[in-house]
């Protein structure tokens, strides 16, 4: 229990770290904006549109995809550190698993769920 | 130490947690979300669940709202 | 003289016996301010490093003006981005906008406090250390999302997202390509996974676990081959396009950060840490800082030789091929793991 103290000295540190740095730089800054400057960035040209553009939903798929492999990595930690107590059973049970995720991946692949529209 | 520590994280979690549902800007509260999740991660490893704590840091703020910014923005 | 000093230590030693729990707090924060202070100075001297190397593999000299061999270039570096002139874009969210770079250097610092330096020379021995690296590499990726977002500028946009969908693909393969690992060592506490490596070090065992997270490391850090999300010749700066000044410093100095803790966590997890033969134990340290130095280099190497992927390519080599060979690598060590112990 200890021991995860210095992991919250770091964190206040860390943050303490980037806070002086951010504000320090706030006040030796110079400082001389025109609206030009202002302006976001595109090559030089007058912005065209806003930056609020739809997301693609092909983000939202690998979000998705990303948990539900997150979450079998994450049974897959325990299962690693005991494994040496667990024997044939724990052995069988978790290819029995991975086989299970295996079958929902060939799938993905199957319905080329992650296929980024490479130019053929 | 221990008693100091586990009212600090839950009255962070609280806050931001009410920050979530009383900000304008969803982007700002699935940030404020994340920053509830870590509180509560801390809580976990207060009460001896190291793995869980671990693994909502992992998974619910890194995977999770990783997922809702997607959809948010 | 001596005779002072030999009477402090004693009083300390007295006090420090009553009081086990502040002197474990004032050590740890010496140890934090140490580690600190030495991350920022070796992270500005790698990115010295890096100029020299990528000059001299050009054929020309990296910075040789500011002090012998340019080695005063990076207080130079940071002199300057302090004082440039810095400027939020108006239509900006400046919270997140401000918020995006602190995002992006804490998490690397603080995965330092697991890595095991040389016997006993760590900050804190946590029982889940290694997950701890993960949750800060999860972490991580909002720096990225967010800095693009809050930018408020369609280039960034695309970087930020295109980079977070990126870092999120390859830190599945990392987190797997770990568990050959575990099941060798049997914990997930770094300090023990460095004990266990005292006759033979995981990379003979796991070589396509090791291969894969270098390759996992380099597309987590956005590092080339894999820094389409921040390159210069497609996407202006991708997601930090708009940021100027210490920000983009501490962008900058993130990135570099990341790329040290990931090589620290490879050289802590398959180089067997600070094991090496003929050096002392109070030595010991020294073989880690080699180690490193090499994983570093090669991540310098790879930069200035190898072309930047496309970003399906990329993808595809995330979902398609590093996925299914990390799991397939867990499966084949957990069978070989179980038919070599004795039962």
């Amino acid at each position: 229990m200890r021991e995860y103290l210095p992991v919250l000295m770091f964190i206040i540190v860390g943050i303490g770290f980037a806070g002086v740095t951010l504000g320090v730089s706030q006040f030796i800054v110079p400082r001389r904006s025109t609206a030009k400057k202002m302006a976001p960035y595109e090559c030089g040209v007058e912005p065209v549109g806003t930056a609020r553009q739809r997301v693609e939903i092909k983000f939202y798929l690998v979000a998705v995809l990303f948990i539900l492999f997150d979450i079998e990595a994450v049974f897959l930690y325990p299962w690693a550190v005991a494994f040496r107590r667990l024997g044939l059973y724990g052995l069988i049970e978790m290819v029995l698993f991975v086989a299970v995720l295996l079958v929902g991946y060939l799938y993905l692949l199957q319905k080329k769920a992650l296929d980024w529209n490479s130019p053929s | 130490m221990i008693p100091a520590l586990f009212i600090g994280f839950s009255l962070l979690l609280l806050v931001s947690g009410l920050m979530v549902v009383l900000h304008k800007s969803p982007v700002t509260s699935a940030m404020f979300l994340v920053v509830a999740f870590c509180a509560l991660a801390g809580i976990y490893i207060l009460l001896h669940a190291e793995f869980i704590g671990m693994v909502q840091v992992i998974v619910y703020a890194g995977a999770i709202m990783v997922l809702f910014l997607f959809v948010i923005m | 003289m001596k005779r002072l000093l030999a009477d402090a230590l004693q009083k300390y030693h007295v006090w420090a016996a009553e009081h086990p729990d502040p002197t474990f707090a004032i050590w740890a924060f010496i140890k934090i301010f140490i580690i600190l202070n030495v991350t920022l100075v070796v992270v500005s001297y790698l990115v010295w490093a890096e100029r020299k190397i990528c000059g001299r593999m050009q054929g020309r000299f990296g910075p040789n003006r500011v002090g012998w061999f340019g080695l005063l270039q990076p207080w130079a570096d940071v002199v300057k981005l302090f004082f440039k002139e810095e400027f939020v874009p108006g239509s900006a969210n400046k919270v997140l906008y401000s918020i995006a770079p602190a995002l992006a250097i804490v998490p690397a610092l603080i995965s330092f406090s697991i890595v095991p330096f040389g016997p006993g020379l760590h900050v804190t021995d946590l029982n889940v250390g290694l997950l701890l690296f993960l949750a800060m590499s999860s972490i991580g990726v909002y720096a990225v999302t967010l800095g693009g977002w809050a930018s408020n500028n369609k280039y960034a946009l695309i970087g930020g997202l295109r980079s977070s969908a990126q870092m999120i693909s390859y830190e599945l393969a990392m987190g797997i390509s770990t568990i050959g690992v575990l099941l060798l060592a049997g914990s997930l506490s770094m300090v023990d996974i460095v004990k266990a490596q005292e006759h033979t070090w995981f990379v003979a065992f796991q070589p396509v676990a090791f291969l894969m997270f270098m390759i996992t490391a380099f597309a987590e850090t956005n590092r080339t081959p894999f820094d389409l999300p921040e390159a210069e010749s497609e996407l202006v700066a991708g997601f930090h396009t708009e940021y100027s000044s210490m920000k983009f410093g501490l962008f900058f100095l993130g990135e570099y950060s990341n790329v040290i803790t990931i090589c620290s966590i490879a050289v802590t997890l398959f180089l067997g840490g600070w094991n090496g033969p003929w050096l002392p134990q109070s030595l010991k340290f020294l073989w880690f800082f080699a180690k490193l130095a090499v994983l570093v280099f090669v991540f310098v190497w790879a930069r200035w030789t190898l072309p930047r992927f496309r970003y399906d390519q990329l993808m595809d080599l995330g979902w398609k091929v590093l996925l299914p060979v990390s799991i397939a690598n867990v499966m084949l060590t957990a069978v070989v793991v179980y038919m070599r112990v004795p039962r």
